[in-house]
């Protein structure tokens, strides 16, 4: 003989109930199949969620490549080449000159680190000026000055000989002359003083072919060469060591970062979406089955396998959802001729929005769940 | 007072001694109640609106926590109870057939047995022609048989039964009765129904009448 319930010890049968997990999944799955229109609405819903998902991060991505592609593809490519030994002194400006002569070259622009320096006032503030050959002019020619009025940060270039570059004015003409003698007039920003951070101070540039170590060598390159050019810098600083060669974008400061761009797709956040309106479907879909769970409980099953039923029932629905998704950004994938890194990215979203939604489905199914385990009792107090 | 009539025989499958139930209001419901069934035992347990006696069926089921008292029982059956209840009467996308085998579903039932059973249960209680119908599609009184015939069709030794009839026609609100007391004596199990519908009950049903003072066997 069993104590069943007394005064100090209540609903012990409850905890006895049990029913299999095999139970569990037959029953779950039946409940889904009794209600097809529900299950499949359910399923394309989700599915859809996910397949926007995952075709949304797949298009930020091509697009992301895209605009990475033309802007290398806009004439130019700038190259580089970096001093990356300490001594730092092996890396001069004949070095850079050297560079000039191949082909495909447009300009081989050697840059000293910034210095500080003392411009138009006596006793002002020192600021940070760069020093770069004379191959600047020939940068300067061949990049387009249009965009330089819209620099985000300026890239000032500055004439410390003329009083023009002074507050009073944003922008002026700046005649430069090259070292065969011919004179080029380009477009130079001025900044206030006081305007002056620390993150612009660095881009102050100065002209000056004096012989010497440099920091860096910027080359400008035509895009059909840029393969060509890459190969050639090694074959042409044979004696130095310690170098590395990286890639910039040409007029960088006028176009968003490609990695930055990327980093800030709108579509990276919508699995958090995909996971709220799910939640929401799923309490609305549990809320609705209530009186069902509430059957189940009077019936025998404790909260952990009502708990598990409503979970298997979500979890179905997502399972279905999720192979249908995949199939079709697949499809998809196959159609468009996407390349694999934008396919992973794809599935990546994708997989991500399904482990959310089951993981939500869980937790949803506890919340409805632990709310409707008074079955009997409620039955009761209903009359 | 204590009611048992199998104190003879067999130890009961469900007892309850010295039960007391105290609202939160302070209202005592009942007292020293006392109630033993055993097997093939079905004992209907009537009172005036108000005295408790749904409150007395959570007790026995062990749902309810009595303020004194202990409830006790010898069986071994992980689930032992199958609950009629009013409300609660079926799952309403599943066919008339799957909501009578739930029980036996749930508790591991051969589904060729548990089907069998369920077709007898819905058979007996005249709504056979309608197992393979939608539970939605089924009125109050057939959905109250319906609830019925799911505990029938189980093996769970102790039905609890709350008010079975109140929405069935005189012819069958008998029917339902004379199965739930030929359930208890044909296959040994015990039933417990809360009932004011006297009328339904077969004249030898056993009748208890609960009031504040306790139960007495009418």
């Amino acid at each position: 003989m069993r104590a069943l319930c007394t005064s100090a010890r209540q609903g012990s049968l409850r905890s006895e109930r049990r029913a299999s997990i095999r139970c569990l999944v037959t029953e779950s799955a039946a409940n889904a199949a009794a209600r097809p229109a529900l299950t499949l609405g359910l399923i394309a819903v989700i599915a859809s969620m996910l397949a926007g998902t995952a075709l949304a991060e797949i298009g930020a991505t091509v697009s992301s490549r895209t605009y990475e592609r033309n802007l290398i593809d806009v004439g130019y490519a700038t190259l580089l080449i970096d001093q990356e030994n300490p001594a730092g002194d092996t890396f001069n400006m004949k070095d850079c000159d050297s560079l000039a002569p191949i082909v495909g070259v447009r300009a081989a622009v050697p840059l000293r680190e910034p210095q500080p320096s003392t411009l138009w006032t006596e006793g002002g503030p020192e600021i940070p000026i760069r020093t770069a050959g004379s191959g600047l002019l020939d940068l300067l020619r061949g990049v387009d000055p249009a965009p330089m009025s819209n620099w985000v940060s300026a890239q000032t270039i500055v004439d410390p000989a003329s009083v023009a570059a002074s507050s009073t004015s944003y922008e002026y003409p700046l005649q430069v002359v090259s070292s065969d003698g011919t004179t080029h007039t380009t477009t130079a920003l001025t900044v206030k003083l006081t305007a002056l951070g620390a993150g612009l101070s660095g881009n102050l540039i100065s002209i000056d072919n004096t012989p010497g170590p440099i920091s860096a060598c910027a080359l400008l390159i035509d895009a059909s060469h840029r393969d060509d050019v890459f190969r050639s810098v090694d074959t042409a600083l044979p004696a130095l060591e310690g170098f590395a060669k990286r890639w910039a974008l040409p007029s960088a400061d006028r176009f968003e970062n490609p990695q930055s761009q990327f980093e800030r797709r709108p579509s990276q956040y919508y699995w958090y979406l995909c996971t709220v309106i799910f939640a929401a479907l799923s309490l609305l879909h549990l809320r609705l089955r209530r009186a069902d769970y509430a059957l189940y409980s009077v019936s025998g099953l404790d909260t952990l396998r009502l708990w598990t039923l409503a979970t298997l029932e979500l979890l179905y629905v997502s399972v279905a959802a999720t192979v249908f998704a995949v199939a079709v950004v697949g499809v998809g994938i196959l159609h468009a001729g996407s390349g694999t890194p934008e396919a992973k990215v794809g599935l990546q979203a994708l997989l991500r929005a399904a482990f959310s939604i089951v993981l939500t489905g869980a937790i949803v199914a506890r919340a409805v769940v632990a709310n409707n385990s008074t079955g009997i009792l409620d039955a009761i107090k209903d009359r | 007072m204590l009611i048992n009539n199998a104190s003879e025989g067999p130890p009961p499958m469900l007892s309850g001694v010295g039960l007391m139930y105290r609202l939160p209001n302070g209202r005592v419901l009942f007292s020293q109640v006392d109630l033993a069934v055993g097997p093939g035992d079905a004992i209907a347990i009537q009172g005036p609106s108000g005295t408790g006696k749904s409150t007395l069926l959570a007790l026995l089921g062990g749902v309810l926590l009595p303020t004194e008292g202990t409830v006790t029982s010898s069986v071994t059956h992980p689930v032992p109870f199958a609950w009629i209840l009013q409300t609660l009467n079926s799952l309403n996308a599943r066919t008339v057939l799957s909501n009578a085998t739930l029980l036996a579903r749930l508790d591991g039932t051969p589904r060729e047995l548990s089907t069998s059973r369920a077709l007898d249960a819905l058979d007996a209680l005249d709504i056979g022609p309608l197992a393979s119908a939608r539970s939605r599609q089924l009125s109050g009184g057939e959905l109250q048989r319906l609830a019925v015939a799911r505990a029938l069709a189980s093996s769970r030794p102790l039905i609890l039964a709350d008010e079975p009839t109140n929405q069935l026609d005189r012819h069958n609100a008998r029917r339902v009765m004379q199965a739930l007391v030929d359930c208890a004596r044909t296959q040994e199990r015990a039933v417990i129904i809360v009932t004011h519908d006297r009328d339904a009950l077969p004249a030898d049903a056993r009748v208890v009448h609960l009031s504040e003072a306790g139960l007495v066997e009418v």
